[in-house]
């Protein structure tokens, strides 16, 4: 079965391009509708039922978010598309969406597009558009919630639950109250550029840790953290000062 | 031998009769109960102490202590010197000489602190007394030498006396006759200078001690100056004494008619007052006359009468002379075993005298031995005082560490002020560096300016750079291989030239007019010829020569392309850059025909942009670093364009750039 696409997209020449690179990069896809504004955006996606939507962050008149505001149903995969690093960015990370850059990348394409093909939970989608939606808005830390893509599927964690990340290679583990641990194919610095707004801080190579988990500062033996799980955490000789200041200002 | 000296010294210690009886007591009891002068009440005490000691020891030392402690709470040091030294002389009558001894040092002590020297010489004296009633000589004549020493520098000739005469009695208890006689007789000429009446047991103690070098006839001269002194001032008991020692000095001369003379006046003058001691000593020479004149008979009336006299009296001394009297008398009698009998008697008493001595002698030295535990006692806080001395002294070192460190904290301070001046001084120095570094400040912020100017270019393309490339992606993915050249070169182009003047940002008008077309060219071709542009340039205006900042214009030609036209529906979009030559300034116009600034905005705000584009502001800012250094204003004019219904009518930008006049830059 053909996936069915819908590109938001309000100049011209970036619609024909998008369209020119899926048609001949990528197989079994079905164009369906096209939109230029808000308006033509909703109208064609209520009516043509799409399996993806590939979306431009600005539009004319509006972005891609008042698109997704005035759906009702969001059970369909996006992609989002920008031509430069856009404030809203850091939002679709948090609910873990994949977006391309411009001038698109064809290799990045076809990746996020067999993604999109290959998932069958229509419900997790949902969740992540919602979760999207509300990291939109400006929600304040404790009340937030990060989508984590890990191989079992998505998890939708609270920020506040999120005691350390640990990089493990390229992936980073996660360690989350009261004793999970979930491994996500993210590395470490990709968090820390999320979570560092939101009471974290990388205090060490290896180790991002929620400030509000620390148990105690132990001195000796080098020093370390000892996080409220009761693991101990490295702490970077160079980061030990900024660390404390930090603790004081909690 | 007996020492005849002993009454004399004895006087001191025994109570200097009051005449007064209770009267006196009343009279002073009165005193202290009204008057207002603690003074006269202090010495009202002193005097009851006195009066009481020979009475009564202990109602004596309560005076004592009550005038000391009056004295006391009044800080009078006279009253408390003469209130310790009263309760010492007070416990040497009792016997009680340690305790006479302490009370003496403290008087002496308060004494020397007050710096009362006639008090401080009382109490070496009374100390000198102490020790010799102890029979420790050495030490009461190191007391006596102290007073000497004291009344020398005082230059008191009484005072020289008195201690003259103690030394004296002293010298001849420790059997130095003739160091004796010499201060006697010093002691005399002092009395005389002082113009004291002299005393007459002065010149009874010259003569008892010449009577015992045997030279009688100088010792008469002296017991017959003081027997006339004692006669006029009607003294009893000394004349009687002075008299029986001149009947023995007659006696020893063998003058025994006017031995047994004197001897029997004196009796019968004794008899009269009842002299007992005296009588008895009296008896004892006239029967030692009359044994030397071998009238035995008178001579064993006198020896018996003082036999019994002395018995009464229990005086050891006086019965064992008597049987030694009666012995020698009935040796004369030929009465050989009566003799023996007395003689017997005599040796028994002269034991007993002698038992008597030993004993004396043994609590003399449990006195002594008291007297050494007191030293010691006295040593021993003497070394105690030495501590707490010795603290205080700590003490002292501690507040010299105080002063020192405060020194040194007044020193460095001052050290800082030193620098302070220091600096004032070399301020001028300072000034004319300041004012080299001020200029360099200056270079320094222009170098920022032109750092900051490339910074903000370099946060204006991107938008702009990727645009262009999604461009080009389009034409390549359409096949458009012409367009794609084109818009490749022309791209190509705008970013060299942007890369070239990185070093000056500073471009000719012309450089700028000509990238403001390539850039009109690619918008163009990315909104597929969506509007139309025209470009005008006054011809007075040197286009290459004059100079303007890189892309300063070009935001605000995206600015009427993206916001302005492209939203509009209209067919014809077109936008107008004119460029014209005013008096001293250039004037640049970018108008444009689509929805306006009000649409714009309410555009904007759906897409919840909170602040005026990135663009914009950069722009705005490299505006005002045109102002600064031109010194005229860059102003930017916005006009809202309307039609004739009302209709809005896009927007006419005008930027006023300050430019000198032509070939002048």
């Amino acid at each position: 079965m053909n996936l069915r696409v819908v590109i938001v997209e309000d100049e011209k020449h970036s619609r024909e391009t998008l369209k020119n690179l899926l048609m001949e990069f990528c197989e079994n896809i079905d164009i369906v509708g096209f939109g230029g504004t808000v308006s033509e955006a909703v109208e064609t996606i209520r009516k043509s039922f799409p399996d993806l939507v590939f979306m431009d962050i600005e539009l004319q008149t509006g972005t891609g978010f008042d698109v997704l505001k005035e759906l009702e149903n969001l059970n369909f995969e996006v992609i989002f598309t920008t031509a430069f690093e856009h404030y809203a960015i850091k939002a679709i990370k948090f609910s873990s969406i994949d977006y391309l850059l411009k001038p698109i990348d064809i290799e990045e394409l076809q990746n996020a597009v067999e993604k999109a093909r290959e998932r069958k939970d229509i419900k997790e989608r949902t969740q992540q558009l919602q979760l999207l939606m509300k990291n939109i808005g400006n929600i304040p830390s404790d009340k937030k919630k990060i989508c984590l893509a890990t191989s079992g599927g998505l998890e939708f964690i609270n920020l506040q639950d999120i005691i350390f990340c640990e990089a493990d290679g390229s992936y980073t583990n996660f360690y989350i109250a009261p004793d999970k641990r979930l491994t996500v194919s993210k590395n470490l610095k990709e968090y820390e550029y999320l979570l560092v707004d939101h009471n974290f801080m990388r205090v060490h190579n290896s180790y991002l840790i929620n400030l509000f988990e620390v148990k105690r500062f132990v001195k000796s033996d080098g020093g370390y953290i000892l996080m409220n799980n009761e693991k101990q955490v490295s702490i970077s000789q160079n980061k030990r000062e900024e660390f404390l200041e930090r603790m004081t200002m909690l | 031998m007996r020492k005849l000296l002993l009454p004399a010294v004895l006087a001191l210690f025994s109570s200097i009769y009051c005449q007064g009886q209770t009267g006196v007591v009343d009279s002073l009891e009165n005193i202290i109960a009204t008057t207002g002068s603690d003074s006269i009440r202090i010495a009202a005490m002193l005097k009851l102490g006195v009066y009481y000691r020979s009475r009564n020891f202990d109602t004596a030392r309560y005076f004592y202590q009550r005038a000391l402690e009056e004295s006391q709470h009044h800080g009078y040091a006279r009253g408390m010197v003469a209130a310790y030294a009263g309760a010492g002389v007070t416990y040497g009558m009792e016997g009680e000489y340690p305790q006479a001894i302490i009370h003496f040092e403290k008087a002496l002590a308060k004494a020397r602190e007050s710096n009362i020297p006639d008090l401080v010489f009382n109490q070496y004296n009374s100390l000198g007394i102490v020790y010799k009633r102890l029979g420790d000589y050495p030490r009461s004549y190191e007391w006596y030498n102290k007073a000497m020493a004291l009344a020398d520098s005082l230059q008191d000739p009484l005072k020289i006396a008195d201690n003259q005469f103690s030394i004296a009695v002293l010298h001849d208890m420790m059997d130095e006759p003739d160091k004796a006689l010499t201060l006697l007789r010093e002691s005399l000429k002092n009395y005389t200078k002082a113009g004291r009446p002299v005393m007459s047991n002065i010149y009874n103690s010259i003569g008892v001690i010449l009577a015992k070098a045997n030279n009688y006839d100088s010792a008469l001269h002296y017991y017959f100056i003081a027997l006339e002194m004692d006669r006029k001032v009607d003294k009893k008991e000394a004349e009687l004494i002075v008299m029986n020692n001149i009947g023995n000095a007659y006696r020893k001369t063998k003058r025994y008619k006017e031995a047994e003379k004197i001897l029997l006046d004196a009796l019968h003058e004794a008899e009269k007052v009842r002299l007992n001691q005296a009588k008895a000593d009296i008896l004892y020479n006239l029967s030692k006359t009359y044994v030397a004149q071998r009238q035995t008979d008178l001579a064993l009336e006198y020896a018996l009468k003082m036999l019994d006299l002395s018995k009464s009296l229990g005086s050891f001394l006086q019965i064992g002379e008597a049987y030694e009297v009666l012995s020698h008398i009935f040796e004369q009698k030929q009465d050989n075993t009566t003799a023996l009998k007395y003689y017997k008697d005599f040796k028994a008493y002269q034991d007993s005298l002698f038992n008597q001595n030993k004993t004396k002698e043994f609590k003399t030295q449990q006195t002594m031995f008291d007297v050494y535990k007191k030293d010691q006692e006295l040593a021993k806080q003497e070394l105690e005082l030495t501590y707490l001395n010795e603290k205080a002294l700590l003490d002292k070192k501690w507040k010299f560490m105080l002063k020192a460190s405060s020194a040194l904290l007044l020193f460095t301070l001052l050290l800082l002020y030193q620098r302070y001046r220091h600096r004032l001084r070399h301020n001028e120095l300072l000034k004319s560096k300041n004012a080299v570094i001020v200029s360099q400040k200056q270079h320094i912020e222009e170098m920022n300016e032109t750092l900051e100017k490339r910074m903000l270019r370099a946060q204006m393309n991107p938008h702009f750079i990727f645009n262009s490339l999604s461009s080009i992606q389009h034409f390549v993915t359409v096949n458009d291989k012409a367009s794609a050249l084109k818009y490749l070169t022309k791209f190509s182009n705008l970013l060299r030239s942007v890369l070239e003047t990185s070093t000056g940002v500073q471009v000719t008008l012309a450089e700028e007019i000509e990238l403001i077309k390539i850039y009109l060219e690619l918008e163009s071709l990315r909104f597929d010829n969506e509007f139309k542009y025209e470009i005008k340039v006054d011809q007075r205006l040197d286009i290459y020569n004059l100079e303007i900042p890189l892309l300063l214009i070009q935001p605000y030609i995206e600015n009427a392309i993206l916001h302005g036209l492209l939203p509009s529906a209209k067919e014809d979009k077109l936008l107008n850059v004119t460029f014209e030559a005013t008096d001293n300034a250039m004037r640049v116009s970018i108008e444009d025909n689509g929805i306006g600034r009000k649409a714009a905005q309410v555009i904007k705000e759906k897409k919840g942009y909170k602040k005026q584009s990135l663009g914009m502001s950069v722009t705005q800012k490299r505006l005002e670093m045109l102002e600064k250094n031109k010194d005229t204003t860059a102003a930017v004019t916005v006009a809202d364009l309307y039609r004739d219904n009302g209709e809005p009518e896009g927007t006419r930008i005008i930027i006023n750039i300050p430019q000198p006049i032509n070939g002048e830059s």
